[in-house]
């Protein structure tokens, strides 16, 4: 019997590779607070973000959650690449990196959104999570070159946010499709 | 109206503002009404409650950025005098106040000051 259990606990406990897939179409079914309009834009802007750097659906996507490596599948709705002049590069690659970790954000550790916040709140969005605790989460995207440095600013930058139990940032690169998402925890 | 749905309002038109001044277009009345959500959502949170102090931050800073600096002014006195406050939410609704008043300095420093005489010229 002992035999038996054991595998089950190194399973649970071990710091092991796990697969997180992400399909952008369920934007909305993860964060029902979000607008149908402003989710559609979101995941529009992600892919076009995405397949202006020549990735398809169902591209791999590198992960750093919590300091753990892992990866996955990134899915999307196909882009018409013939609209993306009509909206602002920077704001593809900024929103385009929301959705990605808003997804990323529901998928790793269940948080919902409760509202967007205003520039200079130290936060692009609180968040929710299964206790009903706040999270503060900030997000940036990286069109080409890596995360890293702006991945060290933005928990900076979120760690001064005074007024919820967890803060957060979330960092996309669209380049090779890579996603962070680190946790400062409240003291 | 249940503070879910103020949520809801209140990501929708920061949303719709930051999109307007992407494109260079003028968002002061989509700010007004960000101000008027999150003034309700300061109503809805007490201010010990992280969501008040987040709405009641936000009010203020939407009033600003709405250009209705005596909108501003009203709510930071208000919310500075309510009880058990803390003093790090008085230091920053000071602080927006501030930093737009520097703001408007700089925008104007070159401008040379009109004295009566020269305004009757004119």
């Amino acid at each position: 019997m002992i035999g038996a259990v054991r595998p089950c606990f190194v399973l649970l406990h071990s710091y092991r590779i796990q697969s997180v897939d992400i399909d952008l179409n369920q934007l909305r079914e993860m964060h029902t607070k979000l607008g149908v309009a402003q989710a559609s834009i979101l995941v529009e802007r992600a892919a076009f973000a995405l397949e202006r750097n020549a990735h398809k659906p169902g591209v791999r996507l590198s992960m750093d959650l919590e300091r753990v490596l892992s990866f996955g599948f990134l899915a999307w709705p196909n882009a018409d690449m013939g609209k993306i002049e009509q909206h602002d590069h920077n704001r593809i690659t900024e929103d385009g990196a929301e959705a990605v970790a808003l997804a990323l954000a529901h998928r790793h550790r269940a948080w919902r959104i409760i509202r967007r916040m205003q520039r200079g709140g130290r936060a692009d969005w609180l968040l929710e999570d299964a206790r009903g605790g706040t999270v503060a989460l900030e997000v940036s995207g990286v069109n080409r070159g890596s995360i890293a440095a702006r991945l060290t600013a933005k928990l900076k930058q979120v760690g001064k946010n005074p007024d919820v139990d967890q803060r957060c940032a979330g960092v996309v690169g669209f380049e090779e499709p890579t996603a962070a998402l680190r946790s400062i925890r409240s003291h | 109206m249940d503070t879910d749905t103020l949520n809801t309002l209140v990501t929708d038109a920061i949303w719709r503002a930051e999109e307007l001044e992407a494109l260079g277009i003028s968002a002061s009345t989509v700010w007004k009404e960000v101000s008027a959500v999150e003034e309700e959502l300061a109503k809805a949170f007490p201010v010990a409650d992280g969501q008040g102090r987040i709405a009641r931050r936000g009010a203020v800073s939407a009033a600003l950025k709405a250009g209705d600096h005596d909108r501003a002014q009203a709510l930071a006195d208000a919310y500075i005098s309510e009880q058990g406050v803390p003093r790090s939410l008085k230091t920053a609704l000071r602080a927006i106040l501030k930093e737009e008043d520097q703001a408007m300095a700089s925008r104007f420093q070159h401008r040379r000051s009109i004295t009566p005489c020269e305004r009757r010229e004119t």
